[in-house]
């Protein structure tokens, strides 16, 4: 029982982590991709599949994570708990920052591109 | 319900879940938007081709993700063995989903990359080549 509420609380952690990453980005992602009327039309769609693949990079960790089997959870001691809770994160925190970097490399040549062309 | 009959229901299940998502990412959270950015003339008809290909190449991702998954391992040689160890069951079908997200999640990022390509084109055609550096 105590291993499933320290799942749900990792859980709850990185969805609050992925919110945060969408709200900073949101608004700077509208703002490029708002740029001419080449990039205009796609901009729904990558802000989209934005929030979509930082939402499944989160929810792979998530899901791949093992709870303590009762016999360990009951040894466990509160630190411990916070340590277990911590690494797992970890591993959302680097699955969430590898695709946001995949992410930020295609908007960049997405950009350079075609942010040097002009509307009429 | 034994460990046989959980076996079947957390494979096919998982698989039919991965196989919903895709779908579902396809057309009700990516379709409406997915043609917007594609419709209009394009070169070669190439809009129309990323509307056929993006739910399929979804769909692929998926199956990728929960076949990348297996059953045995170096404590698990035989079918009798994985049957037996209800805890191993748990943890593949947890593998099977985190794979199946993970691969989503890469494919989507690898079409966002097949999408650029295709703007790129589309407005090459349209505009017949950038202007110049700091013309309006």
């Amino acid at each position: 029982m105590t291993g499933l509420l320290a799942w749900t609380w990792v859980a709850a952690l990185a969805a609050a982590l992925v919110v945060v990453v969408v709200l900073l980005v949101r608004r700077p992602l509208r703002d490029v991709l708002t740029a001419n009327r080449h990039l205009a039309p796609a901009s729904p769609f990558y802000a989209r599949t934005f929030v979509l693949v930082v939402s499944l990079a989160a929810l792979a960790v998530v899901a791949g994570t093992n709870v303590p089997c009762p016999q360990q959870s009951a040894e466990k001691g509160l630190m411990e708990w916070i340590w277990w809770g911590v690494g797992q994160l970890q591993m959302v925190g680097w699955t969430v920052a590898a695709f946001l970097m995949g992410y930020v490399v295609l908007l960049t040549i997405l950009y350079a591109v075609l942010g040097r062309y002009r509307d009429q | 319900m034994t460990n046989e009959e959980y076996l079947y229901v957390s494979y096919f299940g998982a698989a039919a879940a991965g196989i919903l998502l895709a779908v579902a990412t396809a057309t009700l959270a990516l379709g409406r938007s997915h043609r917007e950015a594609t419709g209009g003339p394009a070169p070669g008809g190439l809009g129309r081709i990323l509307r056929r290909v993006f739910p399929t190449w979804l769909i692929l991702a998926v199956l990728l993700g929960f076949l990348s998954v297996t059953y045995f391992d170096c404590g698990h040689g035989t079918y009798k063995s994985i049957v037996e160890d209800r805890p191993h069951l748990y943890h593949k079908t947890q593998e099977q989903v985190a794979g199946m997200a993970r691969y989503l999640a890469a494919a989507l990022t690898a079409y966002g990359f097949v999408m650029a390509a295709f703007l790129i084109a589309r407005a090459k055609a349209r505009s017949g080549g950038p202007s110049a550096p700091g013309r309006q």
